[in-house]
């Protein structure tokens, strides 16, 4: 298992070296550099080259690949260009636990609600409440994350002044878990959606091929309780293809903190993504693709390592 | 030797609904099982013997198949009528069954362990501790010799015999009063079910269980059952016992079933088979089930179907015997 794991880990290590090349490079070609947006056209010229000097805007590309590379390695991500040059790791440390909070509760919603539904509706295929879920599930998948957002921060927020309208906190009154978690549900919901859909659906399907297997009446004969058989019996066999799905849907989950964020002005790093693309704040653009694309491969790991673990005829 | 009924099966009906059209898979079975007696049933595949035994489980394939009529009666309750929590008391613990794919009846996520203990767990309320204990007991007594071992392995590791013996050891792990084992041995190699059948036989001796062996292999039936039920289309054509069925069958069905086993001095191409096959429930004839694919026809066969008649120790459900009762 360990030597899997660490199999695993080292594989991993071309496609992460991929994608610093790739998101550096990218970011090389985008149209406009940092120092037209940043400086008074009227500037001094030998500012400018001071400025240039300072960021070793000048060295070659691949220079500044490896410089670049070499000190996010050691925990470096550069300075900001804006923000009177605040370091990029104290910025994205100050937004990274909001962006966790949120993917955590977004992914526990997720998965609860639709073992739940997936499991129930399972258990009664095309019944009235299978059609009912499947109809729900179908609507939260084309449901676009944004829409969703708006509508809910304009009924639910707005009108019936059950949430706030976006935050993490009030701003006004002292910590409390309470109001953190207040302004945490409605983002948390509408980020959980699209994957809560996706998942039921898979559960679903799953749980109905499981619920069919010989295994199953197996655990019937024995005269073991019907939630025995569902739970123990027929969940373990049903999740391990939600688990793949886990690990495929963590890019969208990325993807669509940013818009979430956007949507509910949660300061985290998806707002902070979206803030340093309008202002061309290249470290910070950087280092969050870069640091998206490791949580995501450490993402997949953890999703093959949790596969083999459920199934154990899974060689390792 | 009298000995009394265990349980007893009248006039089952089973039917599978599908798309407004009614498919009879068990129509009207009678069976009575003794205690400590070995019953065999036998017929083709598709007569209605899985049905049967999962009627007796009460877990027929639902939605689509039903129990639509008949008792089940057992220790003086008829299983039909009971709840399904006193039902699960009674699976696994007064009747266990054991099938006929040992590859694909055992959850293939939990340890062997867990899947004999939480048996035991849940209808003789052992400790963990206790029903581990039971557990290795158990596997050594099914042939094990390293049953500590296996505890911890799971079912992908074993082979389909051992996994049959696994399946045995569930089975038997409460000491049933029926055991239900739905071809056991189809699936295995041929020394392997040899040594199944005898670990059945010998465990039914020693704990005093009934056995209903269902088969469609009459050189199994000879080896161990002490009656034989012959089924066709749903229903019962013939019963007796061991002997009689060997040296005497009565009705045209079984004997093409005794004509067509092999022995090891005919060749194959003496063997002799029924012609044509089994009908489908859809497409059952209305007079004699068998009468499409019986050499001993006759016009009344078409026209009327014959009943079940006791001639002495044997039922028989055939014309040609019906004259010689009136
Ligand atoms: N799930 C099902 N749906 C519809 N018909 C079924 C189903 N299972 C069995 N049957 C019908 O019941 C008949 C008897 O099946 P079965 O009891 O499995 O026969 P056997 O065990 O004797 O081979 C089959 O011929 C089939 O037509
Ligand atoms: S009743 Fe007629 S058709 Fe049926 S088994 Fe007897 S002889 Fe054959
Ligand atoms: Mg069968």
């Amino acid at each position: 298992m360990l030597s899997y794991i660490i199999r695993r880990i080292l594989t991993a290590i071309p496609l992460l070296i991929g994608i610093t090349l790739i998101s550096f490079f990218i970011v090389q070609i985008a149209p406009g550099d940092p120092t037209s947006l940043l400086m008074n056209p009227d500037i001094k010229p030998e500012d400018k080259v001071k400025f240039i000097e300072k960021y070793g805007l000048d060295d070659p590309i691949y220079i500044q690949y490896f410089k670049w590379v070499g000190n996010m390695v050691q925990g470096d991500f550069g300075n900001s260009l804006l923000k009177k040059g605040t370091p990029v790791s104290e910025m994205i440390m100050n937004r990274l636990p909001n962006t966790i909070t949120l993917m955590i509760a977004a992914t526990i919603i997720a998965i609860i609600f639709s073992i739940l539904i997936g499991v129930y509706s399972a258990t009664r295929p095309y019944s009235k409440s299978d059609y009912l879920f499947s109809t729900g599930s179908f609507l939260g998948l084309a449901t676009p994350n944004f829409w969703l957002g708006l509508m809910l921060i304009m009924f639910t927020a707005v009108n019936l002044e059950w949430f706030p309208t976006g935050g993490v906190a009030d701003l006004d009154a002292p910590f409390s878990i309470w109001d953190r978690i207040h302004h945490l549900i409605l983002p948390a919901f509408v980020l959980a959606s699209a994957d809560m859909a996706a998942y039921t659906r898979h559960t679903r399907s799953s749980m109905i091929e499981v619920l069919n297997q010989d295994y199953i009446r197996t655990a019937k004969a024995k005269g073991l309780r019907s939630r025995k058989v569902i739970f123990k019996h027929g969940l373990r066999n049903g999740l391990t293809p939600v688990v793949t799905l886990f690990g495929l849907s963590l890019p969208s989950l990325v993807g669509g903190a940013a818009i979430v964020e956007r949507v509910f002005a949660w300061p985290g790093l998806g707002s902070l993504f979206i803030e340093s693309s309008f202002t061309r704040d290249y470290p910070v653009i950087m280092a969050l693709i870069v640091l998206s694309s490791v949580f995501i491969v450490i993402g997949n790991i953890v999703a093959d390592i949790l596969y083999a673990v459920i199934d154990p005829r899974i060689e390792y | 030797m009298l000995m009394s009924a265990l349980l007893e099966v009248k006039n089952l009906k089973t039917h599978f609904f599908k798309k407004k059209q009614v498919i009879p898979a068990v129509d009207g079975m009678d069976l009575t099982i003794k205690k400590g007696e070995t019953v065999a049933l036998v017929g083709e595949s598709g007569s209605g013997k899985s049905m049967t035994s999962l009627s007796i489980m009460r877990l027929v394939p639902s939605p689509g198949g039903k129990i639509v009529d008949g008792q089940i009666m057992y220790d003086g309750k008829d299983l039909l009528t009971i709840s399904e929590n006193d039902m699960v008391d009674i699976r696994g613990n007064d009747i266990s069954m054991i099938f006929q794919e040992p590859m694909t009846s055992l959850n293939p996520v939990l340890t062997i362990g867990d899947q004999i203990t939480e048996t035991l767990i849940a209808h003789q309320k052992l400790s963990q501790r206790e029903a581990k204990k039971r557990a290795v007991e158990l596997l050594e007594m099914v042939g094990f010799s390293r049953a500590k071992a296996i505890l911890n392995d799971y079912p992908h590791r074993l082979s389909g015999g051992m996994r049959q013996r696994v399946m045995i050891a569930i089975a038997m792990s409460c000491n049933p009063k029926l055991l239900i084992a739905d071809e056991p041995t189809t699936a295995l190699d041929v020394t392997i079910q040899a040594q199944i059948l005898d670990l059945m036989k010998d465990l039914s001796n020693k704990f005093d269980t009934s056995i209903l062996l269902i088969t469609h292999d009459l050189g199994v039936v000879s080896e161990v059952a002490d009656r034989v039920i012959v089924m066709y289309c749903g229903q019962v054509v013939e019963e007796s016992s061991v002997n009689d069925i060997f040296e005497n069958a009565l009705h045209p069905y079984t004997q093409g079933l005794i004509n067509s086993v092999p022995s090891i001095d005919d060749d194959i191409d003496r063997l002799e088979s029924i012609e044509g096959n089994v009908p489908t429930p859809d497409q059952f004839p209305t007079g004699c089930r068998f009468a499409p694919r019986c050499p001993k026809a006759f016009d009344k066969c078409s026209l009327h179907m014959p009943t079940l008649k006791k001639i002495d120790e044997r039922s028989i459900r055939c014309f040609l015997y019906e004259e010689e009762q009136s």
